[in-house]
């Protein structure tokens, strides 16, 4: 049964009451029950011998056998009482040496843990390996304190305490039993009980134990008498037991013994923590170490005087030796360019002075060129034996550098694209429902870079008609995953209102419709222009048909008449057929020229020639001499002169044919003609004013087209008007008709861009 | 058959068709009478009476319209389309007698109204007999609204 002693200072006490003992039954009891008897013996004696007898004779006789019987009694009281001393006093010093005997067992136990103690210390400071120290403290409880058996050992997973280290168990005790720590019958040994409970357990006697039941027999064959077991924490915060067998029944029943072999668990206790720590530092010191070489970046310290502290492998492989030969020499030193290395050196210097982390990028030049480096310095209070020092990480971002200026060249030229191509390009994000646009779509809406697109005002830019178009698309377009391909329009943010194309897509994975945006006012212009000229052209070719087809119907029919006239002799009628005839024959060349003509006014000239408008209308009223003077004709000329550039000759056929028309429809003799230059709002209008019949205002468009004449009986094929707009369209111009309606007159105006005032 | 003679109005700019439309329905031994107007302008004059045209008997409302398509003033479409949207004037027949084949020319004719659409052949005997067909059918097969 297990227990824990009670004090023994009972000894102590046990000791003083037998000196008090000895003073108290000494010698003098001895005496005084003597001269009691002796007393009463003779006072009693006599009395009754005188109360017996008077005779002297007999009582002298009595006398004589009541003195031996007084010798007699007195020497068997003597003998009772002596003898009873004697072995109180025998009994008393055997007592008292045994003891002794105890006091000094217990000496040299304690004198035996405490040399056990120290020598678990020293061991503890001298050895650093777990299973050696723990081995070596067994072997110290068995050879300096005496046990017969030492072992350490802690629970496995099922509870099973398993010993790690052992010594004096030749015989395999341990490998014989089982113990846990559980609350079974192999768990209420003193190894069990402590560890599951966390106190030292002692077994006083295994002989008598109960508790013992089940490892008693092997127990004492081994010669154990007693066991205890004193627990202590790993590392790991489980608890291990150190258990001790010893020779001698209740070897661990006293407190002191029981408090040093205590501090012997605590000690292994704290050896293992240290160790434990030791270790796990060194881990995390190879782990950073492993940490630092292998970096990729370089990582480097350098003290105030640019000597280096520390490199890792990768700033060594860049100086192509090992790191130890570093240690101490300077940048310029190991194999950076002087000049690189001044600069580094500025920057570290500039850290201490900061005294914070700063972000750079440095240069080196290497041997496959320039390398930049994405740099964090930072200041160290102390490294090592350097007062100041700055630490460093330098990582390679040449590559980067390279992508990013190859970033910056493809952007570039995007940027350059999108300005000439007038495309842009765009993306709306779904979730956040925002906008990005590239440069050249703010560009196209007229904003400047503040702007900040969103779905809704982009949308807003369209016009009424496109919104719903753009609506309905973008909707879709989220919905169906429909790609889109419009041409809308839109009213810049500067009111200018602009043909856009506009492409999108959704982007089903990134949540986006992403699109193009391309400003196609221009082209446009120049589809309108074009189907303008088209147009233009069937008409020509529709009219030239036609206009052609008609003198040629004449011809035949007529030709059919004149057979039959002749046949049929019908004179009188042949002069007309042929008249008919020739009428339609002269059209028909007429009808060619023109449209020669007006074939040569669209084609490419000769280099332009610069010349005044005096010149071009004294040609023209020279060439018109006859018709002018025949009318009698009072043509007022411009009183400015102006200086123009392109072909004379078109130059000429301009004024000619306003001029020759405005004769032509002044009924009256003598018409006067006003030739004019006028400056209205900002550009030169050219004008030529009659005051003849006048146009009513429904045929001022009609009278430019081709083939259109509003005189039945005019010469020409009606290509005169039509003519004039080409030549003036050519040069940029633009011409019309004003007048009032029949009756008033009509002025002719037009403009042409590139006529300059003269120097 | 239709007995009466019938006044036919020709709007056509070129005298030499003039001419032609004039000898043949000469010869054609149909009663009628041939007004002819230079012009899309003096069509509709002619029409409505103005001017000149005011007298109804010089200007007898025509039982038949020939009209060219390409003609000055007011082109012959445009006559077409206001002849059409006139209710006073619209159960007139309209020939129209162009020298253009051209589809568009065509359809056009007759979303406007026209009752017939004839090409001028470049060919004498030819536009002889078409001018026959047109006057047999129009002015003695046909029958006229009066209104």
């Amino acid at each position: 049964m297990m227990h824990t002693r009670q004090p023994q200072s009972a000894v102590r006490r046990d000791g003083s009451s037998v000196r008090f003992l000895f003073r108290r039954t000494g010698s003098a009891d001895i005496v005084i029950y003597y001269v009691i008897f002796g007393a009463c013996w003779i006072l009693f004696s006599d009395m009754l011998v005188s109360r017996l007898t008077t005779d002297p004779f007999i009582i002298s006789k009595i006398s004589i056998i009541k003195g031996w019987l007084f010798i007699t009694v007195t020497a068997l009281l003597l003998y009772v009482l002596i003898k009873r001393r004697v072995r109180m006093v025998l009994e008393l010093q055997s007592k008292h040496l045994a003891e002794i005997g105890e006091r000094e067992r217990r000496i040299m136990h304690a004198n035996r843990l405490y040399s056990v103690l120290s020598a678990v210390n020293r061991s503890i400071i001298r050895i650093s390996d777990q299973q050696e120290l723990l081995e070596e403290i067994c072997r110290i409880l068995v050879t300096s304190g005496g046990f017969k058996t030492a072992w350490i050992g802690w629970p496995d997973d099922d509870g099973w305490i398993v010993p790690t280290a052992s010594c004096g168990d030749e015989s395999g005790y341990l490998r014989s039993i089982r113990i846990s720590v559980r609350d079974i019958p192999e768990g209420h040994g003193p190894s069990g009980t402590a560890i599951r409970e966390r106190r030292p357990a002692v077994c006083d006697n295994i002989a008598t134990n109960p508790a013992m039941a089940l490892w008693r027999e092997t127990a004492l064959q081994n010669g154990f008498a007693s066991s205890a077991c004193f627990p202590f924490t790993l590392p790991d915060g489980s608890t291990a037991g150190l258990t001790i067998y010893s020779a001698e029944p209740a070897f661990f029943s006293s407190d002191e013994e029981r408090n040093l072999l205590g501090e012997v668990a605590d000690d292994i206790a704290f050896a293992l923590q240290t160790i434990h720590t030791a270790a796990t530092r060194q881990v995390a010191e190879q782990r950073l170490k492993e940490i630092i070489d292998n970096s990729p970046a370089m990582i480097y310290a350098f003290d105030r005087d640019g000597r280096l502290l520390l490199a890792n492998s990768a700033l060594a492989a860049l100086c192509g030796r090992p790191v130890e030969q570093l240690h101490g020499r300077r940048r310029e030193e190991i194999g950076i360019p002087a000049e690189s290395a001044l600069r580094h050196r500025d920057n570290d210097l500039a850290v201490l002075e900061s005294g914070t982390a700063q972000l750079l990028e440095e240069t080196n030049l290497q041997a496959d060129g320039l390398h930049t480096y994405l740099t964090v310095k930072f200041p160290l209070a102390s490294y090592d034996n350097a007062k100041e020092a700055v630490g460093g990480i330098s990582t390679d971002i040449t590559e980067h550098k390279k992508v990013e200026e190859a970033l910056k060249v493809i952007r570039n030229l995007q940027a350059e694209t999108e300005k000439i191509g007038h495309v842009g390009g765009w993306e709306f994000d779904l979730v956040t429902r925002e906008q990005t646009w590239t440069e050249e779509v703010y560009r196209i809406h007229e904003v400047d870079d503040s702007f900040k697109p969103t779905v809704d005002n982009g949308i807003s830019f369209y016009t009424p008609e496109s919104r719903p178009l753009i609506e309905e698309a973008v909707r879709r377009a989220v919905e169906y995953g429909e790609p889109y391909d419009l041409e809308l329009e839109i009213i810049t943010a500067k009111g200018t209102v602009k043909n856009v194309n506009v492409i999108g897509r959704m982007d089903r994975e990134h949540h986006k419709v992403i699109g193009f945006f391309q400003d196609i006012t221009t082209r446009k212009q120049t589809e309108r222009e074009l189907h303008r000229k088209n147009e233009e052209i069937e008409q020509f070719i529709y009219t030239a048909s036609h206009d052609l087809r008609s003198p040629l119907v004449t011809i035949k029919t007529f030709m059919g008449y004149l057979e039959k006239d002749l046949a049929e002799g019908n004179r009188d009628q042949l002069a007309q057929d042929i008249s008919y005839i020739n009428g339609a024959a002269d059209k028909m060349k007429l009808l060619l020229d023109e449209l020669l003509e007006m074939c040569r006014i669209g084609r490419v000239e000769t280099l332009p020639e610069t010349v005044t408008l005096k010149e071009v209308l004294a040609e023209v009223l020279g060439s018109m001499s006859g018709v002018v003077s025949d009318r009698t004709a009072d043509i007022r000329l411009p009183g400015t002169d102006l200086i123009l550039s392109g072909s004379r000759q078109r130059f000429c056929q301009i004024w000619q044919n306003l001029i020759e028309n405005a004769i032509k429809y002044s009924p009256d003799a003598s018409p006067r003609i006003e030739l004019g230059i006028r400056q209205e709002s900002g550009e030169t209008v050219f004008s030529v004013k009659d005051y003849g019949i006048g146009i009513p205002p429904d045929y001022h468009a009609r009278i430019f087209g081709i083939f259109e004449k509003l005189d039945p009986k005019s010469l020409g094929a009606g290509l005169g008007l039509s003519m004039v707009q080409r030549i003036v369209e050519k040069y940029g111009g633009r011409i019309w008709v004003e007048s009032e309606g029949v009756g008033s007159g009509s002025c002719f105006k037009f403009t042409l861009p590139g006529a300059v005032p003269p120097k | 058959m239709n007995d009466e003679p019938i006044t036919i109005l020709l709007v056509e700019d070129e005298p030499a068709h003039v001419e032609i439309v004039r000898r043949n329905f000469e010869t054609i031994g149909i009663a009628h009478t041939l007004k002819h107007v230079p012009d899309g302008e003096s069509a509709l004059d002619y029409l409505y009476r103005n001017d000149s045209f005011r007298d109804p008997a010089s200007s007898p409302r025509p039982g038949l319209i020939l009209l060219d398509l390409r003609l000055p003033k007011v082109d012959g479409l445009q006559v077409l389309k206001t002849i059409k949207n006139d209710s006073a004037l619209n159960s007139i027949p309209i020939v129209i007698l162009s020298t253009s084949a051209s589809e568009n020319d065509i359809t056009m004719a007759y979303a406007n109204g026209a009752n017939s659409y004839v090409v001028k052949p470049a060919d004498f005997k030819q536009f002889g007999e078409l001018l026959d067909s047109i006057g047999t059918y129009w002015m003695t097969w046909n029958h006229h609204s009066r209104k």
